[in-house]
């Protein structure tokens, strides 16, 4: 039967009208020329810029999670797609002796500009801020690498590779936390929330506000939220932070009962949950 | 500058168009719904581009399932224009025998059994599309044959 009914699905289905031409693409409007927008122009600082690139590159080079990018897909070609969360953090962490605090954002070219990084090409970039031991990888290019403790490095979110870098004597650079993470849903929602388990290694169960925009009744519910290879962990004591990719690394914060700030996005999955976008602890 | 990946996404979009197109008028049986969320679908991969290994067809059908879930475009409805050819798509799905099956399902079991037999993932594709489980899209899969069975023999 299911043969069968796979057979006249396909045949039936190839039966019925295609969308003209015309109309397969959006009407134009603001946004999309905004969008086109974001391909204009390269700044003066290339130069300065490809100094970078090549020393990026060579570390970058030598990292085996430059190998881990996964295949294209197989039914197209050429794909312009990204590479994850994950796949960032793990290339960043190939830049540092050590690692005291790592976190990434995806940006567009409208926020180059805010974290110094304007005359990049591309348009869709990974920003990765470590705070460490990054002297390494600037060591050669400024004047006082022992004073050097955070470092921000700029991805293509299409190859991979690091296309700029900067480098600042603060633990932790305030430009990176003003920046405006691309991952998230346009209809992401951010609420407070308490823990109540793990299902490693991809489920959290909160209890929060059934109507986290409510502001008389809140009545309580639990929330089953899906974490993927995008999820952002962000896990801060005083001026340290705590590094995860995963939410099982995260586990040993998560404990029962822990009050977190989670962004998800705003629409349920078939099953039930709903993807875990962010998830940080209030400690800050 | 070129917006050269903007273009490459485009080239992709613009490929796997007729085959999404059609899975969404199954699932959702409306052409201005399943319009819309293909637009949507298209303006999501400009924002932010399925992942490498990701399918693309069955990324563009998630998508613009969900956004259609989401909205479901009351207005649309009042237009006489747009009215009278969702009256003409139905009247198609109708005639012919898998609309008439998959019209026995709900909408989420419509969505599964068009990702994996029209679209053609796999039992795991498909649970990673939706972000269920692999069980989950077996047993749906074999819940909805089992009714599509079941009115096999009434329609």
């Amino acid at each position: 039967m299911s043969d069968r009914i796979a057979d006249i699905v396909r045949r039936d289905l190839d039966a019925l009208p295609v969308l003209p031409q015309d109309r397969w693409l959006p009407p134009k409007s603001g946004s999309r020329r905004a969008w086109s927008a974001l391909f204009l122009g390269i700044g003066a600082l290339a130069v300065l810029t490809a100094a970078v690139v090549v020393g990026g590159a060579l570390r970058a080079s030598r990292s085996t999670a430059l190998e881990s990018v996964p295949p294209a897909s197989r039914a197209t070609t050429a794909p312009p797609l990204r590479i994850t969360r994950q796949d960032v953090l793990a290339r960043g962490q190939t830049l540092a002796a050590r690692v005291d605090r790592i976190e990434a954002k995806l940006i567009g070219r409208d926020q180059l500009d805010a974290i110094g990084f304007g005359a990049a090409q591309g348009e869709l970039f990974w920003v990765v801020a470590i705070s460490g031991d990054v002297s390494a990888f600037f060591g050669s290019l400024l004047p006082s690498p022992s004073e050097i403790r955070h470092g921000v490095y700029l991805y293509d979110a299409r190859s991979g590779l690091v296309v700029a870098g900067t480098a600042g004597t603060d633990y932790w650079p305030s430009r990176f936390d003003r920046l405006r993470d691309e991952s998230l849903a346009a209809d992401s929602r951010t609420f407070g929330a308490t823990v109540v388990e793990l299902r490693l290694p991809d489920i959290v169960v909160v209890r929060a506000p059934v109507d986290p925009g409510a502001n008389s009744t809140r009545p309580l519910g639990e929330w089953t939220l899906r974490a993927d290879a995008d999820t952002a962990y962000t896990w801060t004591a005083s001026f340290k932070g705590g590094n995860a990719f995963s939410l099982t690394e995260m586990s040993r914060f998560l404990t029962a009962g822990i009050a977190v700030e989670i962004t998800i996005a705003g629409a349920k999955d078939v099953d039930g949950t709903y993807r875990l976008e962010h998830i940080r602890n209030f400690s800050r | 500058m070129a917006d050269e990946t903007g273009s490459a996404w485009e080239d992709l979009y613009r490929e796997a168009v007729p085959r999404v197109y059609r899975a969404l008028l199954a699932t959702l049986r409306d052409p201005r719904i399943a319009e819309d969320a293909l637009h949507d679908a298209f303006a999501e991969g400009l924002r932010r581009p399925p992942l490498r290994s990701e399918n693309l067809p069955g990324w563009l059908f998630r998508v613009a399932v969900r956004r259609a879930r989401r909205h479901r475009w009351p207005f649309a409805r009042l237009d006489p224009t747009v009215r009278s050819r969702a009256d003409e798509i139905a009247a198609l799905l109708d005639r012919l025998e898998t609309g008439r099956l998959l019209a026995l399902l709900t909408e989420r079991q419509r969505a599964i059994v068009v990702a994996h037999y029209y679209l053609g993932l796999t039992h795991a594709e498909t649970a990673q599309l939706f972000g269920v489980r692999a069980g989950t899209v077996s047993a749906t899969i074999a819940q909805a044959i089992a009714r599509m069975r079941e009115g096999a023999s009434h329609v």
